[in-house]
């Protein structure tokens, strides 16, 4: 962390050179099932942050209500579980609190693009720097069953037993239409890959959405992991992909059905992250302020100002 | 799909029609070829029935070391019977993923002790060794 307590400095990986998977492991058991994506999705987050010699202090996880949410009690980080479709807004206030840690926000379909739609509009638009993994199973899990914002029409649940009757949001399109400044998705199937794309997401200076195309084994029986393998392609093996291309990248973002893209969609690096657009940040990280220049009299001052 | 191998994994998961078994047969394929390098599944290949080598291509060069016992697994519980009737006290419906993951492992097993049965020694090994962690063992016990 920087001695001066200014801004940070641009600085995208951590000094944990040494890390392993092991320095992220807790003691907790899993309560996910058996088979499911999220285990792909906690192996390659703690693989990214291991490449990029990120140690657990340096990071914080920040989560929403759902079953992959639970993801921060399963790592040794800094987490925080927060309120249904809320941890944009969290994570948000963490990383203007610290800007040094990496803040990655890790929320399922329902709680992104449902719930915490609000949210996710605006933070594609704010470009604060945070890396936010989306873990798109297209259903609500934890609640047993019921169609999510991302199922296909048609999708029979609990909650749609005649068919889910609207069109699924193509989050993807929606980024990019907010001006998300970097947009990828990945596949949990393959978590080497999934592992890359984190780490180009925590690289990335301002908002990074991952999509996760993530099979529930247990209650979506249509989006398994073979019908992902077998309709996934990625968009780098197309040596003239260029993810700076916004007219390609619209383009590629909106295939859905027998083929779906993943990799990195779109970048752009000239868009400076939030944090460095807020003036009262202009002084230094909240973080890093002495306490003892906030005596009683400045407190007083203070309450009075905002009670 | 080798009408041989199906009926041989039959035999050991009762109640299996012909194509679940088959399709079995073809998700444990599968899973296998995400954990080895390409050289390693083309020599797999080979010491298999073409039937069962075709479920082990990909366009993976190396082996995804993230994969680990739940990812391999994953594809089979897929296939299983996963939801009950309604919850009358919390609504949704009972999750039965728990005895679906025991029985996902039961069939693993069985089409291992097929596999090993068709395999030479040499072969069976770098197999095992390949296999990540609960898998390895298994393996093993099959």
């Amino acid at each position: 962390m920087s001695e001066n307590g200014a801004a940070p400095s641009g600085r995208r990986e951590g000094s944990g050179s040494r890390l392993t998977l092991k320095d992220f492991a807790n003691h907790i058991k899993s309560s996910w099932c058996p088979g499911c994506g999220d285990f792909g999705v906690l192996a390659a987050l703690k693989q990214a942050l291991v490449k990029l010699g990120i140690a657990p202090h340096q990071a914080a996880v920040i989560s929403g209500i759902g079953c992959g949410s639970k993801i921060v009690d399963y790592m040794r980080v800094n987490g925080f579980m927060t309120l249904h479709g809320r941890p944009l807004a969290v994570a948000t206030g963490v990383k203007l609190a610290n800007p040094d840690l990496h803040v990655i926000v890790v929320n399922g379909d329902g709680d992104a693009y449902g719930i915490g739609g609000n949210h996710f509009l605006h933070a594609a638009r704010r470009n604060p720097d945070i890396t936010h993994i989306v873990e798109n199973n297209q259903i609500y899990a934890l609640t047993k069953g019921q169609y999510s914002p991302t199922s296909d029409r048609g999708f029979k649940t609990s909650t749609s037993p005649d068919g889910a009757a609207e069109s699924p949001v193509n989050p993807l399109l929606v980024a990019l239409a907010a001006g998300a400044t970097f947009i990828a998705r990945s596949f949990a199937g393959e978590p080497k890959h999934l592992a890359e794309m984190i780490a180009a997401g925590i690289r990335h200076r301002g908002y990074a959405l991952i999509d996760v195309l993530q099979p529930c084994v247990t209650f979506n029986k249509v989006n398994t992991y073979e019908w992902y393998a077998e309709r996934i392609y990625r968009v780098d093996e197309d040596e003239g992909y260029d993810p700076a291309d916004f007219a390609r990248a619209w383009q590629t973002a909106g295939q859905w059905g027998d083929r779906i893209p993943v990799g990195i969609i779109y970048q752009r690096d000239d868009v400076p992250p939030y944090e460095e657009h807020v003036p009262a940040l202009k002084a230094g990280a909240v973080v890093h302020r002495p306490f003892d220049a906030l005596d009683e009299e400045r407190f007083a001052a203070l309450k009075r100002e905002f009670m | 799909m080798d009408a041989d191998i199906v009926k041989r994994v039959q035999e050991k998961v009762e109640g299996l029609t012909s194509a679940e078994a088959a399709h079995l047969v073809q998700s444990v394929m599968q899973s296998i070829a995400r954990v080895l390098d390409r050289a390693d599944r083309e020599r797999l290949a080979r010491s298999l029935p073409p039937e069962l080598a075709t479920h082990l291509h990909t366009d993976m060069e190396a082996a995804d070391p993230l994969v680990d016992e739940q990812l391999f697994v994953g594809p089979i519980v897929s296939r299983l019977p996963t939801e009950g009737l309604y919850d009358q006290t919390l609504g949704g419906l009972d999750v039965l993923s728990v005895p679906a993951g025991d029985e996902a492992t039961r069939r693993l097993r069985a089409v291992f002790s097929v596999l090993k049965e068709l395999l030479q020694e040499p072969e069976k090994r770098r197999l095992e060794a390949a296999l990540p962690g609960d898998v390895a063992e298994w393996y093993q016990q099959a």
